[in-house]
């Protein structure tokens, strides 16, 4: 979200009124994210402490006895494979900056493709829970099921948003030197693998503990 | 050139300069206006017409419509407190049945906190804060205009459940398990959970589109230490629904699933709980009152120095009294939660907890006290009315210091005291400071001035009728009377309590029309309003009454935290008239500026009118109309077009395509 060159012709130059020679600062899209980012965590926050809470107000075992615990091989590729789609993400930030669209282009296609990867892993993690634990069945189940759509659904919304940079950046609209807006989605990329991996810690490590 | 005029005397902060402004219009702004104008004029204009009407994203009347709409919600409110209360003027009243005395005190709970306080405040935060900070637009103007939307057409979602029978009838706080499924099946409380998460996506964007503005558009020279104290209210308030409202809508999603899905959250016996509901709602729930409140507070501060004549005492106690309740809030709820049965610890705490908060409300009572002391008191409308709230807000806040202690309020809860006590502090505290902030920006708002002696009248039976209405309800309480109950029986001693407070309730009924009547003769038959009626301080009043589509024909270099009185804010709008950093005539544009001491930092292109905002609002209603009547799938194909909407709105950023 950066702005346009300095206008020519100032005549008079008094005071701090002169603009800068380029634009600095963070920008108001970026502020915007930042703040998204604030409410975001707080709703995660709440569910999260929902669940420990849930857990601890009882005195029965966790998960009930009718639950197994949930399996770990799948959840836990799904979610390396979010944390590590950080780093084609960073990648992409810093090719944007440079002139050349290439490198910025497929870094994206690959963090996109990682995201993908998440949600076709969570897909198949719930094929192998479900029986065994389902939504409506206890507590337990709500909050398993409705943390982790949550969190698969906001995952979802990160692949769109890198899509359309991606189709931005075909259509050369974004990259070579503009990286406003990949830095924008970048950050809520990053804040999703945090929350990946505070998703995890919870539903699938803290019944093992 | 130089500047057309300078104040002749030398001004310290202490003297309020009387200059021409006190009638026509500001020499300072006539002359910037003169040099560029009539540029501006064509690059801001909007359509006119019903085009204009449904494309618009001028803060200006986006704000006006929050405005407008938040009063018509309050109207209708209002309008089931009055049934409410007549029925209540009798013992054994047949005047309306249990069922619908549940909706009617329900959905005027609900209507008021939600749908009329929060989005006043948004209202005037909308219209004043680009104004009092100098810049021409918020940072968002489609994203607002989105959210204005969102708010019309969640409350019509809302109170459209009253005509059908099927108005939430849970009380406003929606306790499970009450309004689990099994109690309460039908689709009342699926009006609430739904009516309320759709309304959230309006309050967290408005707050985040407010911090943004407020961060990153103040006019160059407006640091932090000289932010008028109306915008740190919002700023502090938008802050605090970023982080309030999400446990709300928590608890508003886990009920729907609850009831629709049958998942478990809030049934014990499969390992749910139902005090889960109260820990989520009162996280936000107490928030929310200082949400409602600290705008309120703002208006007062912005009121009282005006009319004093000198500025705010002890301004940097009065910013971190303000940010400190916005902080401690967070850190309180539990003291509605004392007669639940918590264990002592949790209740010590949250009881010292409770009383530390009337610190940074005591600070702020004793800041403006002094201001008023130190004073020349002009006693305007606007003034009486927060004369008025310092009297209430009192009341409501020794009560409130009075629940802080947990035998007492053992002893009350549920009983006609706490109703008593939270319209002292809702009413008394916000409801009395809108209304001064009303009559103190209707003359920028509209270009018109009221009649003062009609506003004598006007504060004269409000506040009458108010105190009437809720004085006797502590009485009531005390003799045992609880809450939400559709009738008594006579010879309890609670019969005379009752009747003076529906008498006092139509009282305060006809002081309100009056004010109505008052303002709609002012837009009719007003005098018309100069820039600057009262000689104020803040930059709003350097613009045009109304102001002009672009705000400041020049956007000035603030020197103090009294740009109206320090003598040179408004002569740099004439210095800086043939800047074109300042102008920013060649488009549609405005300044950007850095977050602490508001250097600027680059030009921002501000996007077009656009019909995008109301598109995406309609289907968002769409959606939950969808969830409401269990048609999941439509609602899955509609969130898909509102991407797809979205993504088209992004692509279409002014930076990108200007013009
Ligand atoms: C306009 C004048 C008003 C009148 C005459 C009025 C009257 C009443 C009455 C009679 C009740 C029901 C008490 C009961 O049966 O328990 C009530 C409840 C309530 N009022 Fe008001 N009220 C007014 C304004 C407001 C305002 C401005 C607000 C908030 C901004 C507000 C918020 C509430 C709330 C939250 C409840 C509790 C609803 C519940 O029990 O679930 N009221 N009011
Ligand atoms: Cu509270």
């Amino acid at each position: 979200m950066t702005t346009v060159t300095t206008p020519a012709g100032r005549e008079s130059q008094r005071e701090p009124a002169g603009l800068p020679e380029a634009p600095v600062g963070h920008t108001t899209g970026w502020w915007a994210m930042v703040l998204f980012i604030c409410t975001e965590s707080a709703t995660f926050a709440a569910a999260l402490a929902s669940y420990f809470y849930l857990r601890f107000i009882g005195s029965g075992p966790w998960p009930p006895v009718a639950d197994s615990r949930p399996s770990l091989l799948v959840p836990s590729v799904g979610t390396a494979v979010l944390v590590l789609g950080c780093v084609p993400m960073g990648i992409a930030v810093r090719a944007a900056r440079r002139p050349g669209r290439l490198l910025a282009w497929v870094s994206l296609v690959v963090t996109m493709l990682t995201g993908v990867a998440f949600v076709v892993l969570q897909i198949v993690d719930y094929r192998g829970e479900w029986p065994d634990s389902t939504l409506s069945k206890d507590a337990y189940g709500s909050l398993f099921y409705s943390i982790t759509g949550l969190h698969g659904l906001h995952v979802a919304v990160g692949v769109l948003m890198v899509a359309v940079l991606v189709a931005s950046t075909s259509l050369r609209r974004i990259g070579g030197g503009e990286a406003g807006p990949v830095r924008i989605v970048a950050m809520y990329w990053y804040f999703l693998a945090v929350l990946a991996l505070a998703v995890y810690g919870t539903v699938y490590i803290s019944p093992y503990l | 050139m130089p500047p057309t005029t300078q104040p002749t005397q030398p001004t310290t902060p202490d003297a309020r300069p009387r200059t021409s402004s006190l009638r026509g219009v500001l020499a300072e702004r006539a002359s910037a206006e003169a040099a560029v104008g009539e540029k501006l004029d064509e690059l801001w204009e909007e359509e006119p017409g019903l085009i204009g009407f449904i494309t618009t994203v001028n803060h200006k009347r986006i704000g006006r419509r929050y405005l407008v709409t938040a009063s018509f919600f309050f109207l209708l409110a209002g309008v089931n407190a009055l049934i409410m209360r007549a029925q209540l003027g009798s013992p054994d009243n047949k005047l309306v049945d249990p069922e619908l005395y549940n909706q009617l005190f329900s959905l005027h709970g609900t209507a008021m906190i939600f749908f009329f306080a929060t989005p006043m405040n948004s209202g005037f935060g909308n219209f004043v804060v680009p104004l009092m900070i100098g810049t021409r637009d918020m940072a968002f103007p489609r994203l607002n205009a989105l959210s204005y939307w969102i708010f019309l057409f969640s409350g019509l979602f809302m109170f459209s459940s009253l005509p059908l029978g099927l108005a939430p009838d849970g009380g406003w706080f929606a306790y499970v398990p009450l309004t689990g499924d099994k109690y309460l099946p039908g689709l009342n409380l699926d009006f609430y959970t739904l009516g309320l998460l759709f309304l959230a996506v309006s309050s967290t964007v408005g707050a985040i589109n407010l911090i943004v503005t407020i961060i990153k558009m103040r006019a160059p020279g407006m640091s932090l230490n000289r932010m008028p104290l109306f915008v740190w209210a919002i700023l502090t308030q938008s802050f605090m629904l970023v982080f309030a409202l999400p446990p709300l809508d928590t608890a508003n999603a886990m009920l729907f699933m609850d009831r629709r899905f049958h998942t478990r959250f809030f049934v014990p016996s499969d390992g749910g709980d139902a005090i889960l509901w109260q820990h989520l709602f009162w996280l936000f729930g107490h928030p929310d009152v200082y949400i409602i409140v600290l705008p309120a507070m703002g208006m007062i501060s912005s009121v009282i120095p005006t009319f004093s004549g000198r500025p705010i005492l002890a301004y940097p106690f009065v910013v971190l009294a303000t940010i400190a309740t916005g902080i401690i809030s967070f850190g309180v709820w539990v003291h509605h939660m004392f007669a639940v049965g918590l264990s002592d610890v949790s209740l010590s705490f949250f009881a010292a907890a409770t009383l530390t908060i009337s610190l940074p409300a005591g600070i702020q009572m004793f800041a403006w006290l002094g201001t008023l002391w130190r004073g020349r008191i002009v006693l305007s409308t606007a003034m009486l009315y927060a004369v008025g709230f310092l009297v209430a807000f009192t009341l409501g806040g020794v009560t409130g210091v009075m629940f802080a202690v947990v035998p007492f309020d053992q002893q009350v809860t549920d009983s006609y005291f706490v109703v008593a006590h939270f319209h002292y502090v809702l009413f008394g505290g916000a409801v009395l400071p809108i209304l001064a902030g009303l009559f103190y920006w209707w003359p920028k708002i509209t270009g018109r001035m009221t009649n003062a002696r009609a506003g004598l009248w006007s504060f004269g039976l409000v506040f009458g009728g108010f105190n009437l209405t809720f004085f006797p309800m502590h009485i009531a309480g005390l003799l045992g009377m609880p809450r939400r109950i559709y009738t008594y029986q006579p010879g309890l001693g609670w019969t005379v309590w009752n009747v003076l407070s529906t008498v006092g309730a139509f009282v305060l009924a006809a002081g309100l029309l009056l004010t109505l009547g008052l303002f709609v003769h002012s837009l009719v038959r007003g005098e018309r309003a100069p820039d600057d009626p009262w000689g104020a301080n803040t930059l709003e009043w350097a613009t045009g009454s109304p102001p002009k589509d672009y705000n400041f024909p020049v956007i000035p270099t603030v020197h103090s935290g009294n740009p109206l009185w320090d003598g040179r804010t408004l002569p740099s709008m004439v210095e800086h008239r043939h800047d074109p950093g300042r102008t920013l005539t060649e488009e549609h544009k405005t300044l950007r500026t850095s977050e602490l001491d508001s250097r600027v930092e680059a030009v921002m292109t501000m996007p077009e009118e656009t019909a995008l905002p109301l598109l995406v609002a309609v289907l968002l209603t769409s959606m939950f109309v969808a969830l409401l009547v269990s048609a999941y799938v439509a609602a899955g194909i509609i969130a898909g077009f509102m991407a797809v909407a979205v993504t088209w709105w992004l692509w279409h950023r002014p930076e990108v395509e200007p013009g």
